[in-house]
């Protein structure tokens, strides 16, 4: 987008990609078909699900010829964002076991709101 | 469902291509499909919400088969994608329409601008489509395959 004529490309690339995006859905279909249970399951959907954004944003969005600087400020803050979720979910667990250890049934604070 | 959305992708990725490359009536088939696959799209998930609701009793505040927030949550998150997939329907034919008459050529405004029309209404509508394709690898590994 950085020039008035906008980007050109072989279609073959496009093509390609269409391919390997087909590629990865099947495999995350077989996943589902051969039965993977537990983490095997997880990780691979996890693993092409990504691959199958990060084609289609590289390339169906043209993101992997742009400037690295535009590619930073649109990938970082979801990334920082993932991040402090992460953070929350982690934090979750020990603000659920502190409030059961001073609210939980049997406590002190529970006896003074009788 | 997956397959036809990765399709219309396809088909819009190289609508873009030939939009710059100021070939209407290529453009013009390409956006059609597009937009067609987008409403087989649309089309395939009433079919599959009419499953969930009439058959196996899916509701947004109960389900049958287990957690009630999965109601809520498929409902809502497939209920504003579609939205989004049929609005972008809408606009790949009105898009289709104006490369096909040549607006873009001849730099006509487009909607509530002064601004000289260009094929770059071609490739905003393709990152459009792209993204709902991309909301739709989430939802598709999230509440499909889970």
């Amino acid at each position: 987008m950085a020039h008035a004529q906008g980007q050109q490309h072989p279609i073959g690339i496009y093509l390609k990609i269409w391919g390997l995006l087909f590629i990865l859905s099947a495999g995350s279909y077989l996943v589902d078909y051969l039965q993977f249970h537990g983490y095997l399951r997880w990780s691979l959907l996890i693993l092409f699900m990504l691959l199958k954004a990060g084609l289609i944003v590289s390339f169906f969005m043209h993101m992997i010829w742009e400037r690295l600087a535009l590619i930073y400020a649109i990938l970082v803050p979801p990334l920082l964002l993932l991040v402090l979720l992460g953070i929350g979910a982690f934090e979750a667990d020990y603000t659920f076991f502190t409030r059961g250890t001073f609210f939980g049934p049997g406590t002190a604070a529970q006896a003074q709101h009788r | 469902m997956t397959f036809v959305l990765i399709s219309s992708s396809g088909t819009m990725a190289m609508a873009v291509k030939f939009g710059y490359e100021k070939n209407k009536k290529i453009t013009f088939i390409l956006l059609l499909i597009t937009a067609a696959l987008g409403a087989t799209f649309v089309g395939m998930q009433a079919f599959e919400w009419t499953k969930l609701i009439v058959e196996e009793g899916v509701r947004p505040w109960s389900n049958p088969m287990g957690a009630a927030q999965f109601g809520a949550s498929f409902f809502m998150i497939t209920g504003f994608h579609g939205t989004h997939v049929s609005i972008g329907v809408i606009f790949l034919i009105i898009v289709a329409i104006k490369v096909l008459r040549g607006d873009l050529d001849h730099e006509r405004p487009g909607f509530l601008t002064g601004r000289k029309g260009n094929y770059e209404i071609v490739e905003t509508m393709g990152l459009y489509w792209h993204f709902v394709d991309l909301v739709w690898v989430f939802i598709f590994a999230f509440f499909y395959l889970w």
